[in-house]
């Protein structure tokens, strides 16, 4: 709120504030002191009063001692001792009326009763009566007791009054004090902060300001002022930026002069700025240029600031610069400073050197001239040569036969010549540069040399059409019949250039030529519409041979392309075009021959319909005829298509001859009954077959008997398992499946025992075909072999049986055989000679042997009976491996192999039946170390496809090819010596497969005899369930 | 004290080489041919072990040891089947019958003692 007051409103505030102030609290004081003043005097009335009250009291005291005295000794003076204290009690008595009213009426009325009584006593003691005397004095002690206790009972209530009234201006006059300085105290505040905040208010923007001031001394523009207060700070802060901104403004236009100058020095005009003495003030290099020759120093010299125009004119004349001031400088001097001093237009100078140069002159605001020199040397150069042009143009454009205008891109005329404006009547001074094409086209409606319904739709296109800038060529018909074409072309910029020619007479030869030409070419085109319609090819030729007509026939057939045709060639230039394409089997030697005898035949007139066969596989019918005016008609037709189909059929003829004559020699020949039937079902053919199995006589078949006819015999012969009354019936069912083609395969047992499949089959014609094939014996051979498959089965299965139980009771004796054995060996029944010992020796090993061959005995009946189970679990392959090595390491060892296994690491964990899988490793590691008589056998395991893979290999006595499919088949070994030689049933190979192969795998040979063998087997890594026994 | 093992197994050679085999290495030897004189056997003298075979006459070894096995005073006896070859499910049906091991034929004495071993220590 104080921004809002001048400083010195806020002084005058502050001083204001302060008198005020200095008045409210002299104000309060004053009147705590006039409340002071009254207490006081308050205080002193009680006091009178009662120092009055007591007087009286004291007064009263003397009046009675003097009635008293009175009363004793009737004295006179006591008499009027007496009064007088009783006036002087009066007196005081009144006095107090004033201010104790009641009290003091009572005490007169006593005092008087008194004062009665008393003298009333005197009187009588006086007269000696005592009696009365003392009843008066009595009655009057009774009224001074009365006095003097309400006398002292007013002193005392006075004294209470007093007291009372002590005690509460005591409190009054605290509390006044202290809310007097409490005004004090808040009124002085009030005053001190107000008084702060002004000087606070002025002091801050103050030296804000002061600040702003240094900075923008010290050449620092861009300090920010403070916001402009309504104040004086704020009228300071104006005026400094006031005094900124002309400050930056200043600098401003001293760079813009600066750049000014750069300009106007690098401008291609010359420049020159005179003051209003006429003193150069401002050139640039042009400028001074152009007002002196190079080399010439005087004028050099002269051009420059400060110095004056004419001076300097006259410096330039004087060097001979100027060609026209050469005659006569003075008054050419004369006359350039006259132009100068008053510019009026630019002025033209031609220089000495050539150049032409325009000054433009001008004055400026201030009375001086700005001077503008331009080199117009290539200007005024085409300037001529335009005006040559021009003249040329013009002469040309009057001279030419025909209307010639020009207009530009608004379409608006350049020019036009006299013959324009003869062919459309226009008034040379309406049409003229400037008009427009559309008041033109106005002037030709409003002429009515439009007939149209819509004037201004019809402008409107036409300066739509002339607008789009293009080649065109439009025809304008006259009232008159003169019809004027039109031939624009555009301008480079826009516009065009149109002529205008009267081809009035060349329209109406045209005219009648186009109809003459019209009905030629409507017969010529219906001729040529209709010869191109058909499929002949035919072409017409003059005297000469030369194509006259063609047409797309002849041009298809031929492949002769349009061009060729169209330039009207001479039969042999035809005939040899045709032989290039390599379509006449003619040899080069007989070439000339040919043609000159083709060319004969034509000219000769008539050649009658001839095939050519040509190289490319065409045939064409060909055919030539003499015309009445000498021409010749040559025709050809395509008859390739027709001579294949000929030839086809012709082929189709043979091969069907063929097939049916085949067809009926297997049709006799075969044991298959067939009957072929029409759609009416009248039997078309029939085999032999057909007649032996049922019986007909061929004589029956002669005259298309039906098939209802067939049946009939066919139930005389007896042969259907059919009852008589059933037999109608069973006829019409036949005929109807056979008609619907709903009959099936099926088999008919006859009466006499033989079987027939039989068949029917729709024919495409919507014949049907019937076949019979007897099938006893084949019939008879499948149930014997079944009952044969059946007994085999049991058989094997009881082979499969006992094999079991063979083994298992061969198994029993050698249980305890090998069990005696061992214990004998161990010493369980006592020391033996050394030779007993081996003995025992070898029947357990002989027992062992037998054993296992009673195994696979027993597993492969177990296999062959569907008994095998694998049981399945999670095994380790590198586990059955490392088992299995180490279990023939002895054997190896025996023969001095090397025995060796390498597994891939990281294999997954298996599942399959971890027992068997050790069996069939175990059988191929022990074949290898078999067969194996030096060298060494490895097993490989490694993981391929998602299954393993286990190789067995050795560097053995290696197994043929024969054989190499052999020994998987039970009861096979290489060769019976090696067998005896090395021992064994031949059976663990054939285990091995059928383990394998029951996990899912497959187990095969690598091998080449003498060159060692490779048993290898893969096994699904996962077997979750037992294949079934192939 | 010697341990007590009962051999039931009808065919006299396999018994014979089995209890020599068990005599020979300290153990005492119970014999019964049938299914039925095994369990007697059992019940009266209560072995230490029993050797099962599985192919008896009449009560054949699993049922016998069934009947052991639900016995309660023979309960903890362990039972040892001595399986057949010739029928693979030979060791489910014995695992089923409750007995604590089995043992293929033909059985080898090493290997018949190893066995007997896991249980009489």
């Amino acid at each position: 709120m104080l921004r809002f007051l001048s400083i010195r409103s806020r002084l005058m505030f502050v001083s204001l504030l302060l008198v005020v102030s200095l008045i409210v609290t002299n104000l309060v004081l004053v009147n705590q002191t006039r409340i002071q003043n009254q207490l006081i005097r308050e205080q002193a009335n009680s006091i009178d009063l009662i120092v009055r009250a007591d007087a009286a009291i004291q007064t009263f005291g003397n009046f009675k001692y003097w009635l008293t005295d009175l009363a004793l000794g009737q004295l006179v003076l006591s008499e009027q001792k007496a009064k007088a204290a009783h006036d002087r009690l009066s007196a005081q008595l009144s006095d107090l009326a004033g201010d104790l009213p009641d009290d003091v009426e009572g005490l007169s009325e006593q005092l008087d009763r008194l004062q009665e009584n008393s003298l009333a006593a005197a009187a009588a003691y006086e007269r000696d009566d005592r009696l009365v005397g003392n009843a008066m004095m009595a009655r009057g002690r009774a009224h001074i007791l009365a006095i003097d206790s309400r006398l002292s009972a007013l002193v005392e209530q006075l004294r209470s009054q007093a007291r009372r009234a002590a005690d509460q201006a005591v409190p009054r006059t605290e509390q006044g004090i202290w809310a007097a300085m409490a005004v004090v105290v808040v009124v002085t505040a009030i005053a001190i902060v107000l008084t702060f905040l002004v000087i606070h208010s002025v002091v801050v923007p103050l030296r804000q300001m002061v600040g702003v001031i240094h900075a923008m001394g010290a050449g620092r523009m861009d300090v920010p002022i403070p916001e402009g207060q309504r104040d004086e700070v704020g009228e300071m802060a104006r005026v400094l930026s006031l005094y900124r901104e002309n400050v930056v403004r200043r600098e401003q236009a001293e760079r813009t002069e600066a750049r000014l100058r750069e300009v106007i020095e690098n401008i291609s005009e010359g420049f020159g700025l005179y003051d209003a003495d006429d003193r150069l003030v401002l050139s640039n290099r042009h400028y001074r240029e152009h007002l002196y020759e190079q080399g010439r120093a005087e004028a050099a010299e002269l051009i420059k600031s400060g110095n004056r125009f004419e001076d300097i004119l006259r410096a330039t004349v004087e060097s001979g610069l100027i060609l026209e001031a050469l005659d006569d400088p003075e008054a050419w001097i004369e006359k350039r400073m006259k132009a100068h001093r008053e510019p009026s237009g630019p002025l033209v100078q031609q220089r000495q050197n050539g150049v032409w140069m325009q000054i433009n002159e001008h004055k400026t605001a201030d009375g001086g001239i700005v001077a503008i020199f331009t080199d117009i040397s290539e200007a005024k150069r085409k300037e001529e040569e335009l005006a040559e042009k021009t003249a040329i143009l013009e002469a040309t454009l009057e001279n030419m036969g025909e209307g010639i205008a020009m207009f530009d891109a608004k379409l608006e005329m350049i020019v036009c010549n006299q013959v324009y404006l003869d062919l459309w009547d226009y008034r040379s001074d309406l049409c003229c540069s400037g008009v427009s094409l559309e008041t033109l086209y106005r002037t030709n409606v409003d002429r009515g040399e439009h007939q149209g319904d819509d004037p201004e739709a019809w402008i409107r296109d036409q300066i739509a059409y002339a607008r789009r800038f293009e080649p065109q060529v439009l025809e304008h018909t006259r009232p008159s019949g003169m019809v004027i074409e039109v031939r624009r072309s555009p301008l480079p910029g826009g516009g065009f250039v149109a002529t205008y020619t009267d081809v009035s007479e060349r329209t109406r030869v045209e005219e009648t030529l186009r109809e003459a030409v019209d009905a030629k070419d409507s017969a010529l085109a219906e001729l040529q519409a209709v010869l191109d319609a058909i499929e002949y090819g035919v072409l017409f030729m003059d005297a000469d041979l030369r194509v006259r007509v063609d047409n797309r026939a002849y041009r298809k057939i031929w492949a002769i392309p349009d061009d060729l045709v169209a330039g009207k060639p001479h039969v042999r230039d035809l005939i040899e075009y045709n032989r290039n394409k390599g379509l006449y089997d003619v040899s080069d030697d007989a070439w000339e021959a040919y043609v000159d005898s083709r060319v004969a035949d034509i000219e000769q007139g008539r050649v009658a319909p001839t095939e050519f066969r040509l190289a490319n596989g065409k045939v064409v019918q060909y055919q030539c005829l003499a015309l009445p005016h000498g021409g010749r008609m040559l025709t050809y037709f395509d008859i390739t298509a027709l001579k294949q189909v000929e030839e086809s059929l012709r082929e189709a003829n043979r091969a069907k001859d063929t097939a049916l004559s085949e067809l009926q020699a297997v049709l006799q020949t075969i044991d298959y009954g067939i009957l072929f039937m029409d759609a009416d079902l009248r039997i078309r053919m029939h085999n032999r077959a057909y007649r032996e199995i049922w019986g007909l006589p061929e004589a029956f078949f002669e005259n298309r008997p039906s098939f209802r006819e067939d049946m009939a015999i066919t139930r005389r012969t007896n042969l259907c398992d059919v009852a008589d009354e059933e037999w109608d019936a069973f006829v019409d069912r036949r005929l109807e499946e056979i008609k619907n083609g709903t009959s099936s395969e099926g088999e008919i047992a006859l009466k006499n025992g033989r079987i027939l499949q039989s068949n029917c089959i729709a024919l495409p014609d919507g014949g049907r075909m019937l076949t019979y094939f007897d099938i006893t014996e084949l019939k008879r051979a499948q149930e014997g072999l079944i009952q044969a498959k059946e007994e085999a089965e049991v058989a094997n299965q009881a082979k499969s049986q006992f094999l079991a139980n063979m083994s298992h009771e061969l198994r029993t004796p050698l249980n305890a055989i090998i069990g005696y054995s061992e214990l004998i060996a161990e010493g369980t029944y006592g020391e033996l000679p050394e030779r007993v010992s081996q003995v025992t020796g070898r029947v357990e090993v002989n027992a062992r042997h037998l054993l296992s061959m009673i195994n696979d005995v027993l597993d492969l009946s177990k296999i062959e009976a569907g008994h095998f189970q694998l049981s399945l679990d999670d095994y380790s392959m590198k586990e059955v491996v490392d088992t299995a090595v180490a279990s023939v390491e002895s054997l190896a060892a025996e023969k001095d192999l090397a025995l060796t296994a390498k597994v891939t690491a990281g294999l997954p964990i298996g599942r399959g039946d971890e027992h068997r899988i050790s069996q069939v490793l175990l059988n191929l590691l022990g074949n290898a170390i078999k067969f194996t008589d030096a060298g060494e056998v490895s097993v490989e395991v490694s993981r391929r496809n998602g299954e393993f893979l286990v190789r067995v290999c050795d560097t053995g006595v290696g197994i043929s090819e024969a054989d190499q499919r052999a020994i998987f088949e039970e009861f096979q070994q290489t060769d019976n010596s090696s067998t005896r030689e090395k021992g064994g049933t031949g059976l663990g190979l054939a285990i091995a497969k059928r383990i394998v192969e029951l996990h899912g795998g497959g187990i095969w040979v690598e091998s080449q005899p003498g060159q060692g063998a490779v048993f290898a087997f893969s096994l699904p890594v996962r077997v979750e369930a037992q294949r079934e026994t192939p | 004290m010697r341990r007590r093992i009962l051999v039931v197994e009808d065919q006299s050679d396999n018994r014979q080489v089995m209890c020599d085999m068990l005599s020979s290495a300290g153990y005492d030897v119970l014999e019964a041919v049938t299914g039925e004189q095994g369990l007697e056997v059992a019940q009266a003298e209560r072995p230490d072990l029993i050797l099962m075979d599985v192919k008896l006459p009449g009560v054949d070894g699993l049922a016998a040891t069934r009947r052991i096995k639900s016995t309660p005073s023979l309960r903890d006896v362990p039972v040892i089947i001595v399986t057949s070859y010739a029928a693979s499910d030979d060791n489910v049906r014995a695992t089923e019958a409750g007995c604590d091991a089995y043992v293929s034929k033909p059985v080898s004495p090493r290997h018949l003692l190893a066995k007997v071993r896991e249980f009489l220590p």
